[in-house]
């Protein structure tokens, strides 16, 4: 184990007895791995603040249950991962509609493969982000800006790798054909 | 051959996100080499991660990891029980006071219990229970809460001993047995308040295990 990964398992244990001062340590390294998860899922930023402080609260209260199944580091990025992710699910659901769909041009069928290569504008790609169902959503997230491997997403979104595989493949094929439409819709 | 691409994408997709052990990984690589199809599949999928990686969070609007935890950090603040170590032992009056208030009523419950069960049985007579009790010589405890119940709660909702009186000679008895179930009621009030005195405290115990002793909060 590297000496990251030992001070983070020492962390964990102390914040499971309870001390704030670990857990906060904790906090300050998984922060933007969390606030980053939430803004993903909810496009907005206060929301995704409001999402990753309630995220935090969550897992202090859920850590003493905390038993992670295989390494210890890599388990609790998972499970602070899962919670983020049910805690913005939950949050976009009660605060719906997050994203002002309206602003974002309908896609036609599907287009040739050479538009998808002159595609640039971020907020298109952020759009077609948001089109996507939640949880291929979030599968495509967590492998895509959190760098999840396949058995860490399934952990985090308690599903099996064949459905993260599955979940994966469907939502990029989903933005390739949103994002091949959205900048060529003369062909 | 589309069915055979089909089958090629999973392959592809795992290869892509660096999932594939290094054999299968060697033979996606030699496949990959001699098909166009799968050659445009895998640069779509290189060309997509791209794209994705041009949606950036806008940190520099944002908290800072420091000022988030010091904000979750006040919230937790807020939540710890507000009692501290040097007060635990107060919490021991509500539990330690009802426990002596049981102790005392019992044992007198179960003399008045005893009492009752030798009339009964013709051993005694109430009534002459009835006027040692007046005259203070026993059970006092027992007689004056009952007494208190049963002309405070009882005797204004017309439940007094003169209902089960067959005559006003034995009023008094039967008074004494009226203290007397008022009294047991008593207790078992007693004892449901020591019970949920203790369990308050117990999951208080377990609140602040939870919430730790002196730590920083930064």
């Amino acid at each position: 184990m590297t000496d990251r990964t030992t001070t983070e398992a020492e962390q964990i244990r102390r914040s499971q007895q309870g001390d704030e001062q670990a857990f906060g340590e904790l906090m300050r390294h998984y922060y933007r791995l969390v606030v980053s998860i939430a803004y993903r899922l909810c496009n907005d930023p206060q929301l995704a603040e409001d999402i990753a402080q309630d995220t935090f609260l969550k897992a202090w209260q859920a850590l003493p249950r905390f038993r992670p199944r295989g390494e210890e580091v890599t388990g609790f990025r998972a499970w602070l991962c899962r919670i983020a992710v049910n805690t913005a699910i939950d949050e976009m659901r009660r605060q719906r509609p997050v994203t002002d769909l309206d602003q974002v041009p309908l896609t036609g069928g599907t287009r040739p493969a050479e538009a998808f290569e002159r595609v640039e504008d971020a907020e298109a790609v952020r759009a077609a982000i948001a089109r996507l169902p939640e949880r291929s959503r979030a599968a495509l997230i967590l492998r895509e800006y959190e760098g999840l491997s396949y058995q860490e997403i399934a952990e985090a979104l308690d599903i099996p790798i064949g459905t993260v595989m599955s979940r994966l493949n469907y939502a990029r094929k989903r933005l390739r054909e949103e994002l091949e439409s959205q900048f060529n819709p003369s062909k | 051959m589309p069915d055979d691409h089909q089958r090629w994408s999973q392959w592809l997709t795992a290869f892509h996100d660096g999932e594939l052990a290094a054999p299968h990984r060697k033979r996606v690589q030699e496949h990959v080499s001699v098909c166009p199809h799968c050659q445009r599949a895998l640069a779509e999928l290189h060309r997509l991660r791209e794209m994705l990686q041009t949606v950036t969070v806008p940190w520099a609007t944002m908290q800072s990891p420091g000022e988030a935890w010091q904000q979750v950090a006040n919230r937790l603040e807020r939540r710890r029980p507000a009692s501290t170590a040097s007060a635990h032992w107060f919490q021991w009056f509500p539990p330690t006071g009802l426990l002596i208030l049981n102790v005392v009523t019992q044992i007198a419950g179960t003399v008045s219990l005893v009492i009752m069960v030798l009339s009964a049985l013709g051993l005694i007579d109430l009534r002459d229970v009835w006027e040692q009790l007046n005259r203070g010589y026993a059970f006092q405890a027992n007689q004056v809460l009952g007494w208190l119940l049963l002309r405070t709660v009882a005797e204004p909702l017309g439940w007094g001993a003169s209902l089960i009186s067959p005559s006003p000679e034995w009023q008094p008895a039967a008074d004494y047995v009226l203290s007397t179930v008022f009294f047991g009621f008593l207790g078992l009030v007693i004892s449901i308040g020591y019970v949920l005195s203790l369990w308050l405290l117990w999951r208080n115990s377990q609140r602040q295990a939870h919430y730790g002793g002196k730590h920083g909060s930064h």
